[in-house]
């Protein structure tokens, strides 16, 4: 017999599954198109990126 | 699944410091946003899960403490990164033969320590096994 709360366990994992693959595979892409179109940059923009990216990553409270 | 999304980062982290050393700032700056998406994107699928109770507490227990880490070592390699930087410039700005000798050997540590650091953010998505596990319960 089918086992409902088996079924529903794994639909719930799936959905949180799901979007961690999308979010891996759409940072890879992000990089690879990123560095095929690469040109030169002032330092000092590169710093600002690299601090603004260092902000948008949440602390897990 | 998750073995080809590592292999994949690797190459990406690799790629960067392999193909060529023209353009390295901008390159490295690339693959430090594009590690920043995966690590924001995974945070905001994992938690809403874990507040709403639909992943077990021993999971989100280990979740919480892998991304944390993953976080903490993102922003080292972050500081790193901008310190390699103004270490390049230094070297350029340097008349001295033996400290600019000096300056490139301290700027090839200073990079080892910046992939060593992205590397263990990236690591986080090893510690995502937890939730195949909970996918077999």
């Amino acid at each position: 017999m089918l086992d409902f709360k088996k079924v529903e366990d794994l639909v719930e994992g799936v959905t949180t599954l799901i979007p961690v693959v999308g979010s891996i595979i759409s940072g890879v892409v992000f990089i690879v198109e990123s560095l095929e179109g690469v040109k030169q940059e002032d330092v000092e923009a590169l710093k600002a990126k690299i601090r603004k990216a260092q902000e948008s990553i949440a602390k897990w409270g | 699944m998750r073995k080809i999304a590592i292999s994949v980062l690797s190459i990406s982290l690799i790629l960067v410091f392999a193909v060529s050393c023209a353009l390295w700032k901008e390159k490295a700056t690339i693959t430090y946003e594009g590690t920043g998406q995966i690590l924001s994107g995974v945070y905001d699928a994992v938690k809403p899960a874990c507040d709403s109770g639909q992943l077990s507490v021993e999971t989100c227990v280990n979740l919480k403490d892998a991304y944390n880490k993953a976080r903490a070592a993102y922003i080292v390699a972050g500081d790193t990164l901008i310190l390699s930087m103004e270490f390049e410039e230094s070297i350029a700005k340097t008349q001295d033969a033996v400290a600019k000798k000096e300056l490139q050997a301290k700027l090839s540590i200073l990079m080892k320590d910046y992939t060593k650091n992205l590397n263990e953010a990236v690591n986080l998505v090893r510690e995502f096994e937890i939730l195949y596990n909970e996918l077999g319960r």
